[in-house]
């Protein structure tokens, strides 16, 4: 480059440094006047102007630049942005790959070609890159990163199946063509041994496992190690994996689980690796080795002491697999075990995990553990409070069905409440940031009393269960634990906000907000004030989203830096190479697994979902909003989830006859896969309906990579058909309101969908209309159907030759889905139900109306109703909106009293009365409980009136 | 119980231990930076297939003129329920050792809460580490942080 050339360009990387991004483009649009062929300065100015949002200019520019085929370094790099920008990752392969073909000789274009490929997960052309690679510069590097990219081949979902054992043949072939063996480093170790295992070639990794060198790679990997581990389990070669493991027990004093699960398998390896009945012999050779194993773990278990408790866990779980294979065990082994157990660890807060897989005792078993654990009660030191703890808790893992009675229930809370109290003095002085040593106690308060809703219906206990829950958690404000189970009680209760409250205070981030968002954005539609404006739950779901957003470059970005690490490892100086020697490659697929955890969660889609309905019931029905959502609706459907949430952090020590406490306070089954479709189908049916795009429109109009399509033979129909297909697996995951809702919606579009397609303007015409338009953004949507509702429609409406299809009658299923509503509405009302089921009930419905406006909207102006003569049809949908709007007043109406009595004195004075319970026992004060039910009741008044007023404001806003 | 070195998908186990135990959570790409760049030095404790306690270590990046190369502890966590068993000990040990050998650390530091005391008891009384400075209001809300040392010269091969 010049020197004056290289004056004229700094100011515009100077700008596009500092984000001066319209300075830049005044920069670039100097030297263009002067120089109108500057690649890199027209590179440089699109990427300045996809940063400013000008897409479209920035498109053009970008692609004159593409097709002169540049091959420079620094115009590359800048249409890297640039395309990253528009989303459009296929196009920087293919720059790339036009770069190199032109220099094959450029090892750098090389190495980013294949980067560009591993970004956008194109495996096949990666391997093809590398291996091109490795011809030309003859560095095993590249041979292993063209046998790595046909492993990942492999393992991806768009490969069919019949392709992938040759693909591993293939990597397997390439590892055997390298100058080095593949123990050269563990990285490569490993390859070839995921490699052999794929293919189930057991022996041949068994002989390098074998090895001397594949035996040192294995003690300092852990991957290798991990990888030999399960190779030599398929191999079966299970018993010389125990013999193993009882050398590192009692030699090396190795006290990794898997040791002892290892030595575990190989002892009843000869019973449980068959389906046959064992022979009398074959038993009496197990029974051998149980005993000596048993002395393993007593050994362990005795050097130990309290140092470690895996002898003495192994012990228990000998003792339960000898049971489960029918051989013989003295009745009381376990039991006596299990008391071993409680003796020396019963102070620790893992006890009560640890044990309960081995406690399920019956008769006379029971009635001696009982006792035992009776005698262990004792309040004097902290140390004694958490063996405390743990006594209470198994107790009640134990209760049997006829010990749970309402009466037994309420003495047990209440005398969990006493020692809780009581507990409260171990914990005076701590700060702030610490935990109270009693929580436990509080924790199993609020078990009692949901199970004592579950077993009377009355709403009472779970208010005794807040009241002292809100009492407990302000002692001990780090529980998370605490907060969890007021969570899930409040939305039982109809009061969201204070359920949000503490979800916020628990301080959920990162990638915890795909695991626990569940907690308030399950079906968060149901409690949202979206139609009045408030937009607390959509913006929640936005800023949840937000993780998702960020990782994908972020993982991407790293994958990239783990292929260049492997390259630098082998040529860098000593430190970094042993800095970097181990799992490099099993951290590619760690990553890729990762990415794919994220990227495809299930509770992120539920999440867009949730984010829509209350969007429809928020903004107007515009041709903005149908078309984006339904773009991006249509992209999520094809994913294959993967369900990230955690359930299982929510506490649980109900009695194992009782389902958890998790499943006993969800409102409803919580929405899993079968959920998802269902909802997906459902919009994007109503909005293909309304928008004016079709698939032809949409591809021509859409910029940016699609995503890739899953193997799935279900997916290759054409999506019409799809749309309009129930699977059992969506019906079952539906709560009885929302399978009529499902049921309703499908009515809906097979009626109202031919007099769409008639009417819907042809693709041409707004293909036509979006070339005029200039400002408009792909991706972005059309204005042709906010011109078609506001009557000027006859822009882009040809004139059909077919007549329009005949008008039909509404289906009965419609009007009848908003009677059986009603009906369930007044049910409910006059019944016990709690406020989520009402609540549930009154959202379906909304939305059931706002489908309705949603699918009626194109047919509102008079001028389409004169033109396509569809008077006839226009009175059927007036009658049944007529006919919605007055159920969902009277819904309204009902709320509305509802609200106003439930946060009366009085109302409050029946809060405090049902949790009288809890104030026999002394320590929780009057006003303390008052204010607990001031504030549900407030709360539970707020949700009430303000869906009753949003019913109002919907009704209002589409009659 | 069974201690190994942390792996990338093991990030979303690791967040659980974060519920309580750490006000001031970090990025996650601060989780799977470490991750990367100094893979030896992270780990996890596992019981029965669930991650119940994790340490986040890395090498210090900006050395002041004349301090030998370091390690420090990102974060250590340890899940209520799996407390007093040793295993934030057990955590810490397999971490200094990765740092001494695989990057000749000289000495490990960290920065505990003033108000932690069990935490300030693991590190002093049973890991040796001794209080180098108090650094005012290292913590978001405010709270002052002792920074510890400890030195791993032992520990080198």
């Amino acid at each position: 480059m010049s020197t004056a050339l290289d004056r004229q360009i700094r100011p515009i990387y100077d700008a596009l440094d500092t984000q001066s991004n319209k300075s830049a483009v005044l920069a670039c649009n100097k030297v263009l006047k002067k120089q109108p062929n500057n690649v890199l300065v027209k590179a440089l100015k699109a990427l300045a102007l996809v940063r400013l949002q000008k897409v479209e200019e920035s498109l053009l520019l970008a692609d004159e630049v593409l097709a002169k085929k540049p091959t420079d370094d620094g115009v590359l790099t800048a249409m890297m942005h640039v395309l990253r920008g528009l989303g459009r990752h296929s196009d920087i392969v293919a720059m790339f790959e036009t770069a190199y073909k032109q220099h094959p000789q450029n090892e750098d274009l090389g190495t980013q070609t294949f980067f560009a490929n591993v970004r956008v997960g194109n495996w096949k052309a990666a391997q093809q890159v590398a291996t091109k690679m490795h011809k030309q510069f003859q560095d095993d590097r590249y041979l292993y990163w063209s046998i790595f990219s046909a492993v990942l081949q492999a393992n991806d979902m768009a490969t069919p199946e019949a392709l992938r054992p040759v693909l591993l043949k293939l990597a397997l072939r390439l590892i055997s063509s390298g100058n080095t063996p593949s123990y050269f480093n563990p990285d490569r170790f490993y390859v070839h041994l995921l490699i052999l295992r794929e293919l189930e070639m057991y022996d041949d990794a068994a002989t390098l496992l074998n090895h001397e060198i594949g035996q040192k790679i294995c003690e300092t990997s852990l991957v290798c190690d991990e990888i030999r581990r399960d190779i030599m389990k398929l191999k079966g070669a299970c018993k010389q994996e125990g013999e193993q493991a009882k050398v590192k027990i009692l030699e090396k004093k190795d006290r990794n689980w898997l040791e002892f699960l290892s030595l575990l398998d190989a002892t009843f390896w000869d019973i449980a690796s068959t389906s046959e009945p064992a022979s009398e012999d074959v038993k009496a050779a197990v029974t051998e080795e149980i005993a000596k194993t048993r002395k393993v773990f007593s050994e362990a278990a005795t050097v130990d002491g309290l140092k470690d408790r895996s002898g003495l866990l192994a012990l228990l779980e000998l003792e339960k697999r000898t049971k489960s294979h029918g051989l013989w065990t003295d009745a009381c082994e376990i039991r006596m075990m299990a008391e071993n157990y409680f003796s020396q660890f019963g102070d620790k807060a893992c006890c009560y995990e640890d044990l309960l897989p081995y406690l399920a005792f019956e008769g006379e078993e029971l009635e001696q553990w009982t006792s035992f654990l009776n005698s262990r009660k004792s309040f004097d030191t902290p140390d004694t409070l958490q063996r405390s703890i743990n006594v209470y808790k198994l107790l009640r893992y134990n209760l049997t069905s006829a010990e749970l009675t309402p009466e037994l229930e309420l003495a047990r809370a209440q005398e969990y409440i006493k020692v809780y109290l009581d507990g409260l003095k171990f914990g005076v002085n701590l700060p702030d940031t610490e935990l109270q040593p009693a929580d436990d106690f509080a924790i199993l308060v609020g078990h009692a009393y949901v199970s004592l809703w579950k077993l009377t219906g009355e709403e009472s206990h779970l208010q005794s269960a807040a009241a002292t829950l809100e009492y407990a958690s302000a002692r001990s404000k780090q529980s998370y634990r605490i907060r969890l189970l007021l969570i899930r009680i409040y939305h039982l209760l109809g009061a969201p906000a204070l359920a949000l409250d503490h979800y916020r205070l628990m301080n959920v981030k990162q990638v915890q907000t795909d695991t626990l968002s569940h907690l308030i954005l399950s079906r968060a539609a149901m409690w949202s004030l979206a139609p009045l404006g408030d937009i607390t739950y959509m913006s929640e779901c936005m800023e949840a989203s937000q993780i998702y957003m960020s990782n994908s470059t972020e993982v991407c970005n790293l994958l990239l830096i783990l292929f260049a690490i492997v390259m630098t490892n082998i040529q860098t100086a000593e430190f970094i190479a042993r800095a970097f020697s181990t799992e490099r490659y099993s951290q590619i697929i760690d990553f890729i697994e990762f990415e794919d955890r994220l990227d495809n969660s299930l509770q992120r889609d539920l999440m867009k979902v949730e984010h829509v309905r209350m969007r429809v019931a928020h903004e107007p029905l515009n041709a903005e909003l149908v078309d984006m959502e339904l773009i991006e609706l249509k992209f999520i459907f094809d994913r294959i989830h993967h369900d990230n949430r955690d359930f299982e952090v929510i506490p649980n020590y109900q009695p194992r006859c009782q389902p958890s406490f998790n499943e006993q306070t969800l409102p409803l089954k919580p929405p899993g896969a079968g959920w998802l479709s269902a909802y997906l189908k459902v919009y994007i049916r109503a909005f293909q309906e309304a928008s004016d795009l079709d698939e032809t429109v949409e591809d021509k109009l859409l910029i940016g990579d699609r995503p890739k399509p899953s193997n799935d033979p279900e997916n290759q129909l054409p999506l019409r058909e799809r749309l309009v297909k129930k699977r059992q697996e969506e019906i079952d995951d539906l709560s009885e309101d929302e399978k009529l809702f499902y049921e309703y919606t499908l009515a809906l579009s097979e009626w109202v969908g031919p007099y769409h397609d008639y009417v819907r303007p042809p693709p041409s015409a707004l293909l036509a209309e979006a070339a005029k338009s200039n400002d408009l953004k792909p991706g972005h949507p059309l204005k042709s159907m906010a011109a078609a509702a506001n009557g000027s429609a006859t822009n882009g409406h040809s004139k059909k030759d077919e007549e329009p299809p005949a008008v039909k009658e509404s289906p009965e299923l419609i009007p009848k889905f908003f009677d059986d509503m009603k009906s369930r509405f007044d049910a409910v009302i006059s019944g016990t139900a709690l406020p989520s089921e009402l609540l549930h009930i009154v959202a379906t419905t909304q939305e059931a109306y706002l489908l309705f406006a949603l699918e009626t909207v194109r047919f509102k102006p008079n001028s389409i109703i004169k033109q396509y003569k569809f008077g006839q049809l226009a009175q059927s949908f007036k009658d049944l909106r007529v006919k919605a709007s007055s159920i969902l007043n009277e819904m309204s109406t009902v709320l509305a009293k509802l609200g106003e009595e439930v946060a009366t004195p009085d109302g409050r004075k029946a809060f405090v009365q049902a949790s009288s319970s809890i104030q026999d026992s002394s320590g929780f004060d009057h006003d303390f409980v008052l204010g607990v039910a001031k504030k549900t009741t407030d709360a539970r008044k707020q949700t009430y009136e303000g869906i009753a007023k949003g019913l109002a404001k919907v009704v209002k806003n589409h009659s | 119980m069974n201690i190994r070195p942390a792996r990338v998908d093991d990030l979303m186990g690791m967040q659980a231990c974060n519920l309580q135990n750490l006000p001031e959570n970090y990025t996650m790409k601060y989780y799977l930076y470490h991750e990367l760049t100094w893979p030896q030095l992270s780990f996890v404790a596992e019981d029965q297939g669930r991650i119940v306690g994790y340490i986040l270590a890395k090498m210090e990046e900006d050395l002041s003129e004349g301090d030998e190369p370091h390690g420090h502890v990102t974060s250590i966590s340890v899940l209520r329920s799996h407390r007093r068993l040793g295993l934030a000990k057990r955590l810490m040990v397999q971490s200094q050792e990765a740092m001494a050998t695989v990057y000749r650390a000289a000495y490990v530091s960290l920065h505990v809460r003033k108000s932690n005391r069990a935490a300030l008891g693991l590190y002093k009384d049973t890991l040796g580490f001794t209080v180098r400075d108090i650094e005012k209001k290292y913590y978001a809300d405010g709270e002052d942080a002792y920074a510890m040392r400890l030195s791993l010269k032992h520990l080198a091969r």
